[in-house]
C-alpha cells in the first residue's frame, strides 16, 4: 500500500518536477546535516565528548590523592605529638611513683594514688589539647578505683578531655569539657563536666586498649615510636561522639606497661578537615578506615560528606565489587558506591602493626555516579539532536524567506498583472536580468506579431481584390493542372510561390536561364496562365484559401 | 484611555522587574557568599547545631548561594571576651564574624558604634509577628530596632535530686514544698548540712541572677534609675541575709563552676539554673570512691521569696548580624529565618532543652512534641517550664551598657566575700552578715 502510494507520488513528482522551495530545503538541510555530522566526528576524534568523563575521573583521582595525603600527613603529625605526650606522661608518672614509693601495680584499687597520679598528668593533657588540632586527649590507666565492684574488669581510671572546636583558631578562647576522670580534678583545673561525664572508662567491647597493652608487653625493646597504634572508630560507652584514637603505651622504667595515652581525631574533626568540596559534585564523601584485600572496614571508619547522605559512619563494611567505567565499586548491604581509593601508610616499617593497612576512599552512590556519566553523554547527544532540529527548521525557514520574492514575482506574473511594476520587488540581480530579458523578448515578439498581423491584413486585402479580378474557370484549370507538373516544374513553381526572383531560382535550382525559360513555358502552358504575374496571382489566391499545402 | 492602561501596565511590569532584582539578584548560587559564625552551643548541643548548619548549607544555602562557616564555638563568656575586644577595637582583636550569638548587653555596645544590622530592615512585620512577642522585644534596643534575634530561650528552674532528697526527707521530715520559697530553701539547706555531716544542699548557677530576680519578686530592682547597681535598700539586705547563714554556716555551696558538676558527684542536692542545663544532669551520681548510684531528678518551678510575686528570669541570647555588604546582611538574615523557622526550631529544642521562639512552635508544636521526645529529661523539663509560663511573670535582664561589668563584679565579689566568711567561720572566727554586706557595698 505504502509502496504503491510512494510509487504514485514518485510518478507524479517526475511528471510535475520538484518545487524550488523543496529543492532549496534539501540543499540547505544536506549542507547543515553534513556540518553537524562533521562536528560530531571531530568531537569524537578529538575526544571532546569524553571531556566531562575525564573531568569526573580527574576530580576523583585528585581529590582522593589530596585527602589521602592530608590524612597521612596529619595522622603522622598527631602520632609524633602523641609519642611526645606519652614520653612526658611517663616521665611525670615515674617521678610520682618514686615520690609516693609505689609501683604501677599499686594503683589498682587505690583512689588516692590514681587521683594523685592523674592530677599530675592533667596539666600535660591540658597543654596538649590547648595547643593542638584535635578532638580530645586522654590517658587510660590499667587500674580501677574499685576492683571489687561489679563490672570492674572493664572499669579503667583515666582522664579524657574534649574540646568544642577541633581547630586551633586562636580567635576565641577554647572551651574544654571533661568527659572522663575524677570530678575533683576537673574542679581543680576549672573545666566543666560534660553531660556524659563518668569518672571511669568502661572498656567492655573495646579492644584497642588490650591490644596496645599486650603488643607493648610483647615488644619490650621497641621504642614508643614503633608501638603507637591507630584504633578504628571508637565510641566510648555513653558518649555521643566517637573518633579514631591514637594509642601510645605508657611504660615505666622497669618495663611495666601500665596504661595508654593519646590523641583523638573525632568525628567532628575528621568531617571538618576532610569533607570533599561539594561545589563540584554533590553526594561525594570521603571515608578512612582499616582495609584489607576484600575492601574497607567502614564499620570502624569515619566518613566526611554531606549531611543528608550519611551520618558519621557506615554501619557495615564496604566490600570491593569490581570496576566500572574506570571507577572502583564497593558494595554494602546491597547498596553500591563507586569512586577511587588509596592506601595510607600509618606505621613505620618495623612497627608490630605494619601489616595493618588503612585506606581512604572518595565515593559516591553508584547510581548517582552513573547518572553523572550518563548525563555527560546524553548531554552531547541532546546537543547534536538540537543542532539537527535547528538545521531542519532553519533550512525550511531560510529557504522560504529566500524564495518568497521569487514566488511572489511568479505569482504576480501568473496573475498577468505585468512585470514592469514588479521589478522593484525582486531583490535578486539574476531574476531582474531574466525579467528584463523576458521583457525584451516580449517586446520583440509583440513587434513581430504586429508586423505579421499587418502583413496578414494586407494579404487578406490583396487576396480579396484579386479574387474579384480572377476568372473562376481559369483559376479552376490552374488548380486542376497543378498535379500535371513535373517534379522540376513543381520545385520551380514552389520557389515562385515563396516569392523568389528568377535570379534566385537560377541560383537555387542551379539551372541556366534558357532552361528556366523552358520550364516556365511548360508551367504556364499546363496551368493555363500567360505570365508570371498571373501565375503569382493564382498562387496567392490558392495560399489564402489553403495556407497549408 | 487605552494608552493610559497600557502605560500603567508597563510601569507595573517595570516596577516588578526592579523589585524582583532587589530580592533575587542579590544572591548568586554560582558565586556563594560565605558567612563566618560564632556560637556558644557547644558540649552536648553542638551536634544538633552542626547538623542544622550542615543541613542549611546542603539545601537552602546551596540553592541561594549562602555558606555558613562556623569559625568559633565556645562558652558565652569566651565569646563575649573576644566580642568585647572587637567592639573596643583592641590591638589583636579578631575580625568581627558575620553572625554571632550573644546577649543584648553586648549588642548595646556594638549598636552604639553602629556595627550591628537592624534586623527590622530584613524581616517584614508579618515575619516578626510569627515569633513570641516577649522574646522579640528582648532583642530591641534603645532606638526600638531589632538587633538580637531570638533563636532559643530558657528560664531558670530548680533541679532537685529526688533520690537524695527523699532519703534525707524520710529521716528529717523535710518537705519538697519547702523548696518553693527561698527562705524554705535556706532552712532545708541548713538541715541537710547537719543531717549529711557537712554536705551542701543548694547552689545557684548565678548569684547575680539570684539577687536580681529576688529583687524583682519583691517589687524592687537591683539597678537604680541611673542604671547603676544599687545594694543599699532593705530589699537587697533581706535577700542577702536570707542566703548568708546557709552560705557561711553550711548548706549552700558557693562554687565557681556550674552546680551540675557538683550534682554529678552527689555533692549537691538542689540547684537553680538555666532550663537549658538539663543535659548536664545525668541519671547517675558517682561518688569519689567510684561508687555509682542511679538517681532521679525532679524539675520544680523557680523558688520565690516569701511575699514576693512569682517571677523568674527569662534568658537566652540571640543572633546578631554584623554590618557588612548588603549581600552578606541579606544572606545572614535568610539563614536566621531558616534556622528559627518552626521546623528547625523544634529540632533544636528537642535536642537541647531550650524553649522555641516561634509562636507556631511555642504555642502549638511543642505540646504535641512533648509526648515524642527521645530524651525524657527534656520532656520533664519542658513540661515544668510550660507550667511556669502559666502563672509566672518573666523578667528579662536590662540592656544597660554597664550591665555585663556590674553583674560580673557582683558575682565574683559576692562569692569571694561569702567564701572568705565561710573560711573564717570554719576557723572559728566571729563573722556577721552586716560585715559581709558592708564589704560588698564598698
Amino acid at each position: 500500500m505504502i509502496r504503491q502510494a510512494f510509487s504514485l507520488w514518485k510518478t507524479e513528482r517526475q511528471k510535475k518536477g520538484t518545487t524550488l522551495h523543496r529543492r532549496l530545503v534539501l540543499f540547505f538541510l544536506s549542507a547543515t546535516v553534513t556540518l553537524v555530522l562533521l562536528f560530531t566526528l571531530l568531537m569524537v576524534l578529538l575526544g571532546m565528548t569524553g571531556e566531562e568523563e575525564k573531568a569526573v575521573q580527574n576530580y576523583f583521582n585528585n581529590a582522593t590523592n589530596s585527602i589521602s595525603d592530608s590524612i597521612t600527613e596529619d595522622f603522622g603529625r598527631i602520632a609524633v605529638e602523641g609519642i611526645n605526650l606519652a614520653e612526658s606522661i611517663s616521665s611525670i608518672s615515674e617521678n610520682y611513683f618514686e615520690t609516693a614509693g609505689i609501683t604501677p601495680a599499686d594503683l589498682q584499687g587505690s583512689p588516692e594514688y590514681i587521683e594523685g597520679l592523674l592530677s599530675q598528668q592533667a596539666p600535660l593533657l591540658l597543654g596538649t589539647i590547648n595547643s593542638r588540632t584535635c578532638g580530645g586527649v586522654y590517658v587510660l590507666l590499667d587500674a580501677t578505683v574499685k576492683p571489687e565492684a561489679e563490672g570492674a574488669d572493664f572499669a579503667k581510671s583515666g582522664l579524657f578531655l574534649k574540646k568544642t572546636q577541633p581547630n586551633h583558631t586562636q580567635v576565641v578562647g577554647v572551651k574544654l569539657h571533661f568527659l572522663r576522670g575524677p570530678a575533683s580534678i576537673a574542679r581543680s583545673v576549672g573545666i566543666e563536666l560534660l553531660g556524659q561525664w563518668k569518672m571511669e572508662y568502661d572498656i567492655e567491647g573495646q579492644e584497642f586498649f588490650t591490644q596496645v597493652m599486650e603488643t607493648a608487653r610483647a615488644n619490650p625493646d621497641l621504642p614508643l615510636s614503633r608501638l603507637y597504634y591507630w584504633s578504628g572508630r571508637v565510641q566510648l560507652k555513653d558518649n555521643s561522639e566517637a573518633g579514631f584514637l591514637l594509642c601510645v603505651p605508657l611504660r615505666a622504667s622497669d618495663g611495666t606497661v601500665y596504661g595508654v595515652c593519646g590523641i583523638e581525631v573525632s568525628d567532628r574533626m575528621f568531617k571538618t578537615h576532610y569533607t570533599p568540596a561539594s561545589d563540584t559534585y554533590d553526594n561525594v564523601f570521603a571515608v578512612a578506615a582499616p582495609s584489607d584485600s576484600a575492601g574497607l572496614k567502614t564499620s570502624q571508619g569515619i566518613i566526611a560528606g554531606n549531611y543528608y547522605l550519611t551520618g558519621n559512619r557506615l554501619s557495615d563494611d564496604l566490600r570491593f565489587a569490581g570496576e566500572k567505567n574506570g571507577f572502583q565499586q564497593f558494595a554494602i548491604n546491597g547498596t553500591f558506591y563507586s569512586g577511587k581509593s588509596a592506601s595510607i601508610r600509618l606505621y613505620p616499617d618495623n612497627s608490630p602493626y605494619v601489616d595493618e593497612t588503612w585506606s581512604v576512599a572518595l565515593l559516591m552512590p553508584s547510581d548517582i555516579l552513573d547518572e553523572v556519566m550518563r548525563g555527560n553523554r546524553s548531554q552531547f547527544i541532546h546537543i547534536v539532536l538540537a543542532l539537527l532540529a535547528a538545521s531542519l527548521i532553519g533550512s525550511f525557514l531560510i529557504s522560504r524567506y529566500y524564495l518568497r520574492p521569487v514566488t511572489e514575482a511568479l505569482d504576480s506574473i501568473r496573475s498577468s498583472s505585468g512585470m514592469v511594476e514588479h521589478r522593484r520587488a525582486v531583490p535578486y540581480q539574476e531574476i531582474m536580468d531574466l525579467f528584463e530579458f523576458l521583457d525584451q523578448k516580449d517586446r520583440e515578439h509583440e513587434q513581430v506579431r504586429s508586423q505579421f498581423e499587418k502583413v496578414q491584413l494586407d494579404n487578406s486585402r490583396l487576396a480579396y481584390s484579386r479574387k474579384t479580378e480572377v476568372d473562376p474557370d481559369s483559376y479552376q484549370q490552374f488548380l486542376d493542372n497543378l498535379s500535371t507538373l513535373t517534379p522540376t516544374e513543381r520545385d520551380i513553381f514552389n520557389l515562385y510561390i515563396d516569392g523568389r526572383s528568377a535570379k534566385e531560382i537560377l541560383d537555387i535550382a542551379g539551372i541556366k536561364e534558357n532552361t528556366l525559360k523552358y520550364h516556365n513555358k511548360n508551367i504556364y502552358s499546363k496551368l493555363g496562365v500567360t505570365s508570371r504575374k498571373e501565375l503569382l496571382r493564382y498562387a496567392a489566391l490558392m495560399k489564402q484559401e489553403s495556407p497549408v499545402r | 484611555m487605552k494608552k493610559f492602561i497600557t502605560l500603567l501596565i508597563c510601569l507595573a511590569m517595570l516596577l516588578f522587574t526592579f523589585t524582583n532584582c532587589g530580592e533575587k539578584d542579590i544572591m548568586d548560587p554560582d558565586h556563594p557568599v560565605t558567612l563566618t559564625m560564632w556560637h556558644n552551643y557547644g558540649g552536648d548541643m553542638q551536634e544538633t547545631m552542626d547538623y542544622l548548619i550542615d543541613q542549611f548549607n546542603g539545601t537552602v544555602g546551596k540553592e541561594k548561594g549562602i555558606v555558613i562557616n562556623v569559625t568559633a564555638i565556645s562558652s558565652s563568656s569566651e565569646l563575649n571576651k573576644s566580642l568585647d575586644m572587637i567592639v573596643n577595637d583592641d590591638p589583636g582583636a579578631p575580625e568581627i564574624p558575620d553572625i554571632f550569638t550573644g546577649y543584648p548587653k553586648i549588642a548595646v555596645k556594638f549598636q552604639e558604634k553602629d556595627m550591628l544590622v537592624n534586623l527590622d530592615d530584613y524581616f517584614s512585620e508579618e515575619e516578626v509577628a510569627g515569633y513570641v512577642e516577649a522574646f522579640v522585644e528582648e532583642g530591641r534596643l534603645s532606638d526600638g530596632g531589632l538587633y538580637v534575634f531570638p533563636i532559643a530561650k530558657s528560664t531558670e528552674i530548680l533541679y532537685v535530686n529526688q533520690t537524695l532528697f527523699d532519703r534525707f526527707a524520710a529521716e528529717t521530715g523535710a518537705s519538697i514544698e519547702q523548696l518553693s520559697t527561698m527562705e524554705g530553701m535556706m532552712e532545708v539547706s541548713e538541715m541537710y548540712y547537719e543531717w549529711s555531716g557537712g554536705k551542701q544542699f543548694y547552689a545557684a548557677d548565678s548569684w547575680f541572677n539570684f539577687a536580681e530576680v529576688g529583687m524583682a519578686q519583691l517589687g524592687d530592682s537591683i539597678f537604680d534609675d541611673s542604671e547603676e547597681l544599687d545594694l543599699s535598700g532593705d530589699t537587697y539586705e533581706y535577700i542577702f541575709n536570707t542566703v548568708y547563714d546557709a552560705a557561711v554556716k553550711g548548706g549552700v555551696a558557693i562554687y565557681d563552676g556550674y552546680s551540675s558538676d557538683l550534682s554529678k558527684t552527689g555533692d549537691l542536692v538542689c540547684s537553680s539554673g538555666s532550663s537549658a542545663g538539663i543535659l548536664f544532669y545525668g541519671d547517675t551520681i558517682t561518688y569519689s570512691d567510684g561508687t555509682v548510684e542511679d538517681v532521679e531528678y525532679s524539675i520544680l518551678p523557680y523558688p520565690v521569696f516569701e511575699g514576693g510575686s512569682k517571677t523568674a528570669l527569662q534568658r537566652g541570647g540571640g543572633l546578631m548580624v554584623a554590618k557588612s555588604t548588603q549581600q552578606k546582611e541579606y544572606a545572614a538574615c535568610e539563614f536566621i529565618k531558616w534556622l528559627t523557622a518552626s521546623q528547625q526550631n523544634m529540632k533544636f529544642i528537642e535536642k537541647t532543652g531550650y524553649l522555641p521562639v516561634t509562636r507556631q512552635a511555642f504555642e502549638e508544636d511543642m505540646t504535641s512534641h512533648l509526648q515524642n521526645l527521645e530524651d525524657p529529661r527534656i520532656a520533664k523539663m519542658l513540661t515544668a517550664v510550660m507550667d511556669m509560663y502559666e502563672d509566672y511573670t518573666f523578667f528579662t535582664a536590662p540592656n544597660y551598657i554597664t550591665f555585663d561589668d556590674d553583674s560580673s563584679w557582683y558575682e565574683s565579689e559576692f562569692k569571694a566575700i561569702l567564701s572568705a566568711q565561710r573560711a573564717e567561720y570554719l576557723d572559728g572566727e566571729e563573722v556577721s552578715a552586716a560585715d559581709a554586706l558592708a564589704a560588698l557595698k564598698k
